[in-house]
């Protein structure tokens, strides 16, 4: 968390724009590596990376301050692309797009454990990757998940469950 | 990010947070989102707290309403049993007067008479007169104590009427002017 992120999102709640930029600057790579990882798709995930900027500063006056600004950006993030799949019927990827994954993906892995983590997550089924990622990374519950994604609450454990055991087994054949 | 109070055993093997979740995108998207944001102009601010600061104007209004309501009902209340407690004096003093006319007549009366009415009766008359007198006392009490109970009021009516008619009664069997 940035030293002065609270000061720096009451600036930006007052309309400056120099604050704001400074809060992307510090949230950029993580929110777009989210993005990246939830829809595949490099341009894709700069839109969408963008388009969730853009609602963040919308909506920044709701924003109060009860939890780190990065957590509630990055649940706005994963709102939006999963509104986008959702709108686009991209539900149904089975996997991601290799070439564009495979490339930003790797220009920031010193370790080769990363890359095979990475290749597991890449050939699950969108659904499947979009749920581990919400539940595990994003802290999301089932429920919530739910509501989000428009899937059942024992379809999002199911997903979660097989994404847990494709990991596992993918782990299992490095060692 | 990652919540840690979840349990993680089903993903011992991986660490969310040591994944690479840092990734910088090709281009700047800074360019492109100040120039949307711009149009957007100044981030609307939150309702919730204009909505809970006239929330807390409108709760206080009512109150003051409500405890202005009250204050003029317990004023009105206070006038009527202000008014009550006048009316109740003016009535006692009333019976008291006409008791007292009643008492004097027959005390002159009996003053008169005694010497034809058995000196026994007489004494039981008057210890029945005292005992009247008494519980009238502490009708009178009551009354002062409790204005709006209007049952002290008429019981000592009521008593008055007693006395009246055991005067009567006495006067008629005593053979004297009624």
């Amino acid at each position: 968390m940035l030293e002065d992120e609270s000061q720096l999102v009451l600036r930006s709640q007052n309309g400056d724009q120099t604050a704001y930029e400074k809060l992307y600057r510090a949230n950029i790579g993580k929110a777009y590596a989210l993005c990246l990882r939830l829809c595949g798709q490099k341009e894709l995930a700069e839109d969408l990376c963008q388009e969730s900027f853009v609602r963040a500063w919308q909506k920044i006056g709701s924003f109060r301050g009860d939890s780190a600004f990065s957590s509630w950006l990055f649940r706005l993030t994963s709102n939006v692309v999963i509104g986008h799949l959702r709108k686009h019927n991209k539900w149904q990827i089975e996997s991601l797009d290799d070439k564009d994954y495979d490339q930003t993906i790797s220009t920031d892995r010193p370790h080769g454990e990363r890359r095979d983590i990475d290749t597991a997550l890449k050939r699950l089924p969108a659904t499947a990757r979009v749920v581990l990622i919400m539940y595990e990374y994003l802290g999301y519950q089932h429920n919530e998940i739910s509501s989000i994604t428009g899937m059942a609450i024992g379809t999002s454990k199911t997903h979660l469950h097989r994404a847990r055991a494709a990991l596992k087994a993918n782990a299992t054949q490095l060692t | 990010m990652t919540d840690k109070s979840r349990p993680s055993n089903a993903l011992s093997d991986l660490d969310w947070d040591d994944l690479g979740w840092d990734i910088q995108p090709e281009r700047d998207l800074w360019p492109e989102i100040q120039s949307r944001i711009r149009f957007t102009g100044k981030p609307k601010r939150s309702l919730w707290l204009v909505s809970s600061v006239a929330a807390s104007v409108m709760l206080a209004i009512g109150a003051f309403i409500l405890s202005a309501l009250s204050f003029q009902r317990a004023q009105q209340t206070y006038e009527l049993q202000a008014s009550y407690v006048e009316y109740q004096k003016s009535q006692i003093q009333l019976i008291e007067s006409q008791h007292d006319q009643v008492r004097a007549q027959f005390a002159a009366l009996l003053n008169g008479e005694l010497g034809e009415i058995n000196p026994d009766t007489v004494a039981e008359v008057q210890a029945v007169l005292l005992t009247i007198d008494q519980a009238s006392l502490q009708l009178k009490e009551a009354i002062l104590a409790h204005p709006m109970n209007v049952n002290y009021s008429t019981m000592l009516a009521r008593t008055y009427q007693q006395e009246l008619k055991l005067l009567n009664k006495f006067k008629s069997v005593n053979g004297l002017p009624i």
